[in-house]
């Protein structure tokens, strides 16, 4: 088997070239991926009305798929993220998952499985994607999160923990919940000449602030890793953002958000208004009504994804997400896209 | 004769001269509706013999009584505004009749999306001694209406778009302080198909495909005991028919495309037919032209119809003995799902009796 982290995290290979490779092992090696592969390419070539039968032929030219792709990135198929939900989204069927990644959801939901037959590359691609934006050496690691022994399904409280683990000096941990934040400790990331970096869902890190008056050191960061909406409450990204400057005593500067999921072995950060991603990763806006196009910047549209890091699952994901883009290839998260109610009367004031 | 009896006989009368062959406004209106691409001739004529079976004085009279709408009891000392949706053919038909009737006076929002058909009804109204300018009057735009406030307020409407709705209407000045708002939510409805004949198979082709699904009268949920493989050649064939007889108007997103290909990557039963997916479970409900066939038996309906509750219109069978009262639901049988009775009750409120109930 190939050296996929020396290829996915390479300096020299070309995020194309990376990409073509990853998809022709995923195409080969994913049934899942493969079989929506070939039924796309089968639609698009296909009369609508040849296509009743109860399953496609898989007559199509697997090299006649590979070549449509190869030299353009933009034509490969984005698998609906979903899919984690629907069926077992792997290149490894024979094995069993070293790790497993659950989205969050209540017991009765139906929740996303994400296999990780490589955990040291999620590993890897986590600190390196880290450190591409912090640094991590000279960092102490709050989360204000469960533990991962509580959640060993949490790809999140997975990467906090590894995030915690780098840090020799004994400060990095994850807070007890419900309790407020020891002022002592604050001062002994101080003392030690420290960057505090707290990572915490939306609500929980205002649920933090409830219960006393924290104040960090000017230095630190807050890192939101989303979480605007729950069954109970829902806030603006830009409240929440002058909610926990105001709460933390901190420039507005120093509140961050992280992006990512249990179906993505990538993180991208804002350290400001817009998202990055890694180098290993990219993010483009498509049509909702045709995932297909790919729309220019400024439109809103759906956050398509492509994560070389998810080489044994599904690196080319279409995600439920709302976003937009600017020319600099930064990107917004707007929520969850809201289908109109497509169905039925519906009385629509900028078209009724 | 007591006022309800005339306005019931006046709009029976209208609606008669309004549906009559040599009515040329109405031809004139259906000719412009098809060539300006709102809807096709074979809906738009589905639509009219729909309202055409419907009305009868005996059926009037009827929606009157269990209303309880009586010269005590109506709506004559009231302005009521009916914004009406553009989906289907004459959807907003049933409202400005149910606003007629109420003695109410009636204003309409035309949708732009079905501008021509409605107001032809509502010129015969006017030609009436009946109803003045005054008492009947619509426009194409809301704002034609500003600072004119409402006793009640008629729309259908979902979660992401009434409060745009509202807003308008207050921006607008077009409600009274203590206005009643009508606001219906429904969006789809649900079939039970336990048999597997012909008449069973043809009633369901036409609540699936009528209108190109977009009714929320439309079946979007079917249950059965048959699988969808089972059932696949039949509705095939009866597809391809009624897209024969009924050319689809509207096609499909390429959206669509993916979802087949999405299901082909799960392995989900489906079936692809010309501008329509059929597909066993995945429920989501989130795109026009996909229809969600679930195999299961009167409790899987029942569990659907309690899932659904607050976006479920009616609830079909084929045999009208399946009882379904306690989920405080319409249950109709299926070959009525594009041909609703006159007082059927959208959101399972009747209309008129809304529009009479005291403030």
């Amino acid at each position: 088997m190939k050296d996929w982290a020396n290829i996915i995290f390479s300096d020299t290979l070309s995020f194309k070239e990376k990409a073509k490779q990853v998809f022709e092992y995923q195409f080969e090696q994913n049934p899942v991926y493969r079989r929506y592969c070939e039924a796309l390419d089968e639609i698009k070539t296909s009369r609508h009305s040849e296509l009743v039968s109860e399953s496609h032929a898989t007559q199509n030219n697997d090299s006649e798929i590979l070549k449509r792709v190869q030299d353009d990135r933009e034509s490969i198929p984005l698998l609906p993220i979903k899919a984690f939900k629907d069926a077992d989204v792997t290149t490894r069927t024979d094995a069993e998952a070293e790790l497993i990644f659950k989205s969050s959801g209540t017991s009765d939901m139906q929740r996303s499985i994400h296999r990780v037959h490589n955990p040291e590359l999620y590993d890897k691609s986590l600190l390196k994607g880290f450190r591409h934006f912090y640094n991590l050496d000279n960092a102490v690691i709050w989360g204000y999160t469960p533990g991962y022994a509580d959640n060993p399904h949490s790809s999140l409280i997975y990467m906090i923990q590894k995030l915690i683990d780098q840090d020799n000096s004994g400060l990095s941990r994850f807070l007890p919940l419900g309790e407020p934040v020891n002022p002592g400790a604050i001062k002994e990331v101080q003392r030690q000449g420290k960057q505090l970096i707290l990572f915490g869902a939306a609500f929980g890190l205002l649920d933090l602030l409830e219960m006393d008056d924290i104040n960090l050191p000017s230095n630190s960061i807050v890192i939101e890793t989303g979480g605007m909406k729950t069954h109970r409450r829902e806030i603006s990204r830009s409240e929440l953002h002058r909610r926990l400057a105001k709460g933390f005593r901190l420039d507005g500067s120093r509140i961050h958000s992280e992006y990512g999921m249990a179906e993505l072995l990538s993180q991208a950060y804002a350290t400001g208004k817009w998202f990055s991603t890694v180098p290993w990763m990219q993010v483009t806006i498509r049509n909702p009504e045709n995932p297909n196009e790919i729309l220019p910047p400024y439109e809103e549209g759906l956050i398509g994804v492509i994560d070389l890091a998810n080489v044994h699952s599904c690196s080319f994901l279409l995600t439920g997400d709302k976003g937009v883009m600017d020319k600099d290839g930064r990107f917004k998260v707007l929520g969850r896209w809201n289908p109109r109610d497509l169905r039925g009367c519906n009385f629509l004031i900028d078209e009724d | 004769m007591t006022d309800t009896q005339q306005r019931i006989d006046t709009l029976i009368k209208a609606t008669e001269n309004w549906l009559s062959d040599d009515n040329l406004y109405l031809k004139d209106a259906i000719d412009r509706t098809v060539r300006e691409g709102y809807f096709s001739f074979e809906d738009i004529n589905y639509a009219i013999e729909a309202i055409k079976k419907s009305i009868s004085i005996l059926a009037i009279e009827e929606w009157v009584e269990q209303a309880g709408l009586n010269d005590k009891h109506d709506a004559s000392d009231q302005n009521v505004l009916c914004l009406h949706a553009g989906n289907l053919p004459l959807v907003g038909f049933q409202d400005a009749l149910a606003t007629l009737l109420s003695g109410a006076r009636y204003t309409g929002k035309i949708s732009r999306k079905d501008p021509y058909l409605l107001p032809t009804f509502l010129n015969e109204v006017k030609k009436t001694d009946l109803w003045s300018d005054r008492d009947v009057q619509w426009t194409h735009r809301l704002d034609d209406f500003e600072g004119m406030p409402h006793d009640a307020i008629i729309f259908a409407g979902s979660e992401s778009s009434v409060s745009g709705v509202k807003n308008s209407i207050q921006k607008l000045d077009l409600a009274k302080p203590d206005a009643r708002f009508l606001i219906r939510t429904a969006h789809f409805s649900m079939a039970y198909l336990d048999r597997k004949d012909e008449e069973a198979l043809q009633a369901l082709t036409e609540a699936i495909f009528r209108y190109g699904g977009k009714g929320c009268r439309s079946a979007a949920i079917i249950v059965s005991p048959f699988s969808l493989a089972e059932l696949k050649a039949e509705l095939t064939n009866h597809a391809k028919s009624f897209w024969l007889e009924n050319p689809q108007h509207e096609y499909p997103s390429p959206k669509i495309k993916q979802q087949f290909a999405y299901n082909e990557a799960v392995e989900r039963s489906q079936l692809w037919l010309e501008y329509f997916l059929l597909q066993e479970g995945g429920l989501e409900l989130d795109q026009d032209f996909v229809c969600y066939w679930i195999e299961g038996d009167e409790s899987k309906l029942k569990e659907l119809a309690t899932t659904y509750r607050d976006q479920l219109q009616s609830i079909y069978v084929t045999d009208s003995e399946i009882d379904l009262a306690d989920r405080d639901l319409e249950v109709e049988h299926l070959s009525n799902a594009q041909q609703p009775a006159i007082d059927w009750k959208p959101d399972g409120v009747d209309t008129v009796e809304w529009l009479i109930q005291e403030k």
